[in-house]
This record gives structure tokens, sequence and C-alpha cells, in this order.
């Protein structure tokens, strides 16, 4: 094993399939399996024996399910990466293990070349969701923003480009605009052209259907 | 080399499954429910099917039975896991519907090789 490969330990409670794994990581260059463990209870003594980089976790497990274990692991080592990989991605399942600490959740059915990409992905500081999973997650996060709007492009228009675009929108002319605002025309037409841009137009009758849309004038 | 037709939805457990039994010298089909497994199997190339009970499509035990009508000397060895009593009777109705053998997920390598070994002739040494 040398000093920059990336130890894991595994968590499941089929014998088999960890036989397996361990076959697939190890025969990938830069991966080395440092233990093995069948249940929650054995976990922590692997843990302080072998110092992983990554414990790779089933969650649903004979006594502690592998949130628990996520909690201990991180409770004594913050650094360690704990990666859940289950057959179960319901979703208050997936959000326990988020709230414990995990780095990513991958659901088993996706296949073996989806678990490395999770192990490369958290390895490297983010966060993985499969797919599904993540979908799940961000549907669940956005009903908390029930009644949001994205911020609008016009939002940051000041006092002066309000007037100027309600001016602009009411039909009036440059040089009515200049009156009005008490500006040269050659200055309303420099603010026309630069809200314009600011607002994404291509022309005048452009501006009227945002100014319509955004309620700044009535239509 | 005998063949073996593995048929799994769960893709994860199957790739460690045939990383497992390839490296115990046999050679693998694989077949992720049993619409795709029926298509897949030849029974003058495939020795004997390791199947899966709950999968789209297809169920295992639907497979079994098909297999068993459509080709008597067939070898099946049936698998399953999840809540106990569920797997359990599960497996007994694999074996009335035609497989010879049953493993209860979790099994070991040495259980796995066991039950393939019974299934099958001795491999040439």
């Amino acid at each position: 094993m040398s000093a920059d490969e990336i130890k894991i330990l595994l968590v499941d409670d089929h014998p088999v399939l960890r036989q397996g794994l361990r076959q697939l990581i190890t025969a990938r260059p830069g991966f080395t399996v440092v233990g093995e463990a069948d249940s929650g209870r054995a976990v922590m003594d692997l843990v302080r024996a072998t110092a992983p980089h990554l414990v790779l976790t089933d969650i649903h497990l004979p006594g502690e399910n592998g949130v628990e274990i996520t909690r201990r692991i991180l409770s004594e080592f913050p650094l360690i990466k704990v990666l859940a990989f289950s057959g179960d991605s319901e979703l208050e399942l997936v959000l326990q293990a988020l709230h414990a600490g995990i780095s990513g959740y991958v659901a088993k059915k996706n296949g073996f070349e989806e678990l490395m990409r999770a192990i490369y992905v958290v390895m490297d500081f983010h966060l993985y969701l499969s797919p599904e999973i993540a979908s799940a997650v961000i549907r669940d996060f956005m009903k908390s923003y029930r009644g949001w709007k994205p911020a609008r492009i016009g939002a940051g228009l000041s006092e002066r480009e309000r007037l100027l675009l309600q001016l602009v929108a009411a039909g009036k002319r440059n040089k009515e605009i200049a009156g009005e605002m008490t500006l040269t025309v050659k200055s309303v037409e420099t603010y026309r052209s630069r809200l314009m841009k600011k607002l994404r137009c291509a022309s005048a009758a452009e501006l009227v259907r945002y100014a319509i849309r955004e309620d700044i004038i009535q239509a | 080399m005998p063949l073996i037709l593995l048929v799994d939805d769960d893709d994860c457990f199957a790739a460690a499954l045939a990383s497992v039994l390839e490296q115990a010298g046999y050679k693998l089909l694989r077949a992720g429910d049993g619409k795709a497994a029926l298509r897949l199997y030849d029974p003058q190339t495939v020795s004997l099917v390791l199947t899966d009970l709950v999968m789209p499509e297809m169920e295992g035990m639907d497979l079994i039975s098909r297999l068993r009508q459509q080709h008597p000397d067939v070898k099946i060895i049936a698998m399953s896991g999840g809540e106990i009593n569920f797997a359990k009777t599960y497996l007994r109705a694999a074996r009335l519907v035609g497989a010879d053998y049953i493993l209860e997920k979790p099994f070991s390598k040495a259980q796995l090789l066991m039950a393939i070994h019974q299934g099958l002739p001795p491999m040439p040494v």
C-alpha cells in the first residue's frame, strides 16, 4: 500500500457483497480496502486501527444503522468521509444521513461505476447524491421556498432608471423625458441605451412589455 | 469453463457477485430482469441460472417457472433478501415453482460456491 492510496473501510452485512466490492475496488489503481465490518459494533475499533480516508457503509445493518454509525465516526474523526450505499433511498432516511454529516448517498441498484464516481467526488471534498436521490432532496428543499420568486433582472433598478422606464413605456419622446427629468436629450439617450442593455431589451416595445410584466406601469 | 447467467437488477450487487464468481473461475452472462434473462438464456451454453427474485419487468418467480417449463433440465439457484420472513416465504415459493437451490441474502462466498457446485458438474482441474 503506497502512502497516497485512498484507504477504504467497507461496512455491509452481506459477506459476498463485501468480498466482491473489495476485489473491484482494489483492482482500481490508487485504492485499497483496509478493513471490513458486518455491523456497527466493530466499526469504531476498525476505524481507529486502520485510519481509513473513507468509510463505505450500507444504511440498513444489524444493530446500529448507517446513520448512527456516521454520527459516531464523525464525532471522533470529523475528517473521515462517510459514503452511504443502500438499496433504500427513502427521502427521510437520506435526510437523516445528511444531517448526520454523510458525504454522499448512492443507490445500490445504480452499479459499481457510479459508486466509484461517488468515491472520487467525495474525496474531492464535494457532496455526492445519486441523481434520483438528489432530485427528491431538491424537491423537498424547494417546498420550503413556496411563494419565493427568483430575483428579477430589473430588481436592481435605481429610482431614476425606474422613472425613465415609466416615461419610455408611457410613449414619451426623448425631448419630453429630458424635460421631465431635467436632463439633456443626450443624457436621456445614454441612460436609455444603458437601461436597455441592463434589462436585455432590444427595442422600446420590449421595454414596454418588460414594464407591464414587472408592474412598473399598468397595461 | 461453466457459464452462469446472473440475473439481478441491483447492479452494484451483481458486479460484486460477478467479480467473486469470475475469480472462482466461472464465466458470467448478466441480465437486469427476467425478460432480459429469457432472451439471453441458451441451454447449449448456459450451465446454471442464478437469479434474484424481486425485480422490475419480470420477477424471478416468473422467470423460474417459465425456464422450468421450457427447459426442464435447467439448473436454477434463487436468491433473495430483505425482511427475513418475506425472504424466507419468497424463497420457499421459488422452490415450489422450480428453483433447485435457494440462497438467503446475506450469504458468504463459501455458501454461494457450495450452491453452485451442487448445481454444476465439477470443474476440470
